[in-house]
């Protein structure tokens, strides 16, 4: 059991929350939802976003566009679906729950 | 200067330098790999290159400008390692690391760090200690019984070599996963060249199938069948070469071992160090000749391999050359032995002394070989092995060369009186030494009552070594002697017309008068 993987392993399993949620008020293209989570420490590394992001268009939470671009290729722009703003809505729930659980649990724990 | 290769990444073009590119390619397809489980990996892929090609055209001020393997560094950075594209297989795989990498540890030969055929490498990775450990040993083997060198090269022949990065791993020890197969990537990229050269190698010959199977003709499936003939023959030739070889193989082995050369001491071992002038050590001249016969076949059975399009799996080039080497200098070493031990050899040099033997006319000589029981039971000389010497103790314990090389010779004389010569020979480097040599060997008669007892064999001390001694008697009688020889001087006098021998074998046992030229036979029947 290593720390790293750990860590890595609860960051994961919240990235697709975050993911949705970014892209909740506007549709943004990878470099952007990228910089979102970087400046949140949310990923140390780019590589991890790419599989997730097919993986929720290709389960209909999100779809894309191709937009040109001055500087660069053509981009992306990920857009939420309606599936995808109720399962974003869904996880906002349970993240609620799941926080206030955790906290309660650890917040006794220091207590003792 | 470097060599740059334009690219097209998500519809961008860019210069990149030979490095950066090989860096890039890889890692791409280490990407790729560790998402193999992934539905949709060629669109990821494509939206990876997309991101790559944004981060480059950031990096760069204009389209002139080169992408450096710096620049591929710091963007394989910023996009993480192959692995952390793996969202779900990594918790499974870390579950897995522990429990294979205490049991995926195999036995393979490391070609990369081989120093011969990588078994010392290999055996090191295996055990965990350092190669070194290992050659000390092998060579400790080799000078100690000289069996390193035939476990060696079995090993050699049985013990895959690590060719896939994944056998590479499992050799180390180290588990199978993308993190390590990736740093095994790394470390190769002059591999990866080599391969992409592989590669488009192969799309060439493709092309030229393509073209070939549109042009078939009656005579091309002649031509075909002809050389499915050919392929089939020398497969054949193959097989055969195979098993030569390996016949070749194990009964020089199994003589080896019969031979009992293999530094085992057996009966009569000191007479091949009596006859060795060098003073090499026996078991240094037992290797070499063991290199010399055992390499030969060795090659015959790579060959033979060859032929049959196995991939050459014991002998890369290096192998091959390095083997040929050896086999080379044990060549030499065996011709320089033989030149140095010919050369002891080279002077012959006669020590002959005459003394009166007291036998006038109408006397009788009584001639008989005598033997003694400490040295042998034989009063006998076989002329086929005539030049046999055996190592015996005297009484006083010590060591004698023992030889029965001993030539019995009758003339006639005009004297009045007989006379008899002994006349001993030996070899040396000079005449000086073989003249030393012939002056020691010692030979005896008795001469008692008209009868002349010779010794039937010659010592000399174990000091002067085996070098051709001879002893050559010459009785000479005057005329009108009578010779009555026992019949045990037989195979001693078996001589040729031009040793002159008046006493001719059959006539043994008779009384021979002497007369100028030949002797009468007194008592014949006819």
């Amino acid at each position: 059991m290593k720390i790293e993987n750990t860590k890595a392993q609860m960051r994961k399993g919240v990235l697709e929350f975050c993911i949705l949620s970014v892209l909740e008020p506007k549709d943004a293209y990878v470099a952007e939802i990228l910089g979102t989570l970087k400046d949140a420490k949310m990923l140390v590394v780019e590589g991890t976003i790419y599989p997730l992001l097919t993986r929720l268009k290709n389960s209909g939470l999100l779809e894309y566009r191709w937009e040109e671009s001055n500087t660069g290729p053509p981009r992306k722009y990920y857009r939420l679906t309606e599936s995808g703003k109720l399962f974003l809505k869904e996880l906002n729930t349970t993240w609620n729950a799941l926080q206030s659980a955790v906290s309660i649990v650890t917040h006794n724990q220091t207590k003792q | 200067m470097k060599k740059t290769i334009s690219i097209n990444l998500a519809g961008l073009f860019f210069h990149i330098d030979e490095d950066a590119y090989n860096q890039l390619q890889s890692y791409l397809a280490a990407v790729k790999r560790s998402m193999q489980n992934e539905h949709g990996t060629s669109e990821i892929i494509a939206d990876i290159e997309a991101r790559i090609a944004e981060l480059f055209s950031e990096r760069i001020s204009s389209n002139q400008q080169v992408i450096t393997s710096i620049i591929v560094e710091d963007i394989i950075n910023i996009m993480g390692q192959p692995e952390d594209y793996n969202i779900d297989n990594e918790n499974h795989n870390n579950t897995t690391d522990e429990h294979t990498s205490k049991n995926v540890k195999r036995l393979f030969r490391d070609k990369e760090n081989a120093f011969v055929g990588g078994v010392s490498v290999g055996l090191g990775h295996y055990i965990g200690v350092d190669a070194i450990w290992v050659r000390l040993i092998w060579i400790l083997l080799v000078f100690g019984l000289g069996t390193g060198v035939l476990l060696y090269l079995i090993m050699w022949i049985l013990i895959p070599a690590a060719n896939t990065t994944a056998e590479k791993l499992s050799m180390m020890g180290k588990p199978i996963n993308i993190t390590n197969i990736e740093e095994q990537v790394k470390e190769g990229f002059g591999n990866v060249k080599e391969h992409f050269d592989k590669v488009t190698e192969k799309v060439k010959q493709q092309d030229f199938n393509a073209l070939q199977n549109k042009s078939r003709s009656f005579f091309e499936a002649l031509s075909s069948i002809l050389s499915i003939f050919l392929k089939f023959f020398i497969k054949g030739i193959g097989i055969l070469l195979i098993i030569a070889g390996i016949f070749a193989l194990i009964t020089t082995s199994i003589s080896f071992f019969t031979l009992g050369i293999f530094g085992v001491t057996i009966p009569g071992i000191e007479i091949e160090s009596l006859l060795n002038t060098t003073n090499v050590p026996l078991w240094w001249m037992t290797i070499v000749l063991l290199i010399t016969v055992i390499i030969p076949p060795l090659f015959v059975v790579f060959l033979g391999l060859r032929l049959l399009k196995t991939k050459s799996i014991f002998l890369n080039k290096k192998a091959r050359i390095s083997l040929f080497i050896i086999w080379m200098v044990a060549v030499l070493h065996l011709v320089v032995f033989c030149v140095l031990q010919l050369a002891d050899f080279k002077e012959k040099a006669y020590v002959s002394k005459v003394n009166e033997l007291p036998v006038t006319q109408n006397d009788t000589l009584f001639l008989e070989m005598s033997k003694n029981a400490n040295y042998t039971k034989l009063t006998y000389r076989d002329i086929f092995k005539s030049d046999e010497v055996k190592v015996y103790r005297d009484h006083n314990q010590n060591k004698l060369i023992y030889g029965s090389n001993i030539r019995l010779i009758i003339r006639s004389t005009n004297d009045s009186i007989g006379s008899i010569a002994v006349e001993k020979s030996s070899r040396g480097k000079t005449y000086k030494l073989a003249r030393e040599r012939a002056e020691n060997v010692q030979y005896g008669y008795t001469f008692e009552e008209n009868t002349l007892k010779l010794d039937s064999y010659f010592t000399t001390d174990i000091a002067h070594k085996i070098r051709d001694q001879e002893v050559e008697i010459i009785v000479t009688l005057p005329k009108d002697a009578v010779l009555y020889a026992n019949k045990n001087t037989y195979s001693f006098h078996r001589n040729y017309d031009k040793h002159q021998d008046l006493l001719k074998n059959g006539n043994e046992e008779h009384f021979l008068k002497v007369k100028s030229n030949t002797l009468e036979c007194l008592d014949c029947s006819n």
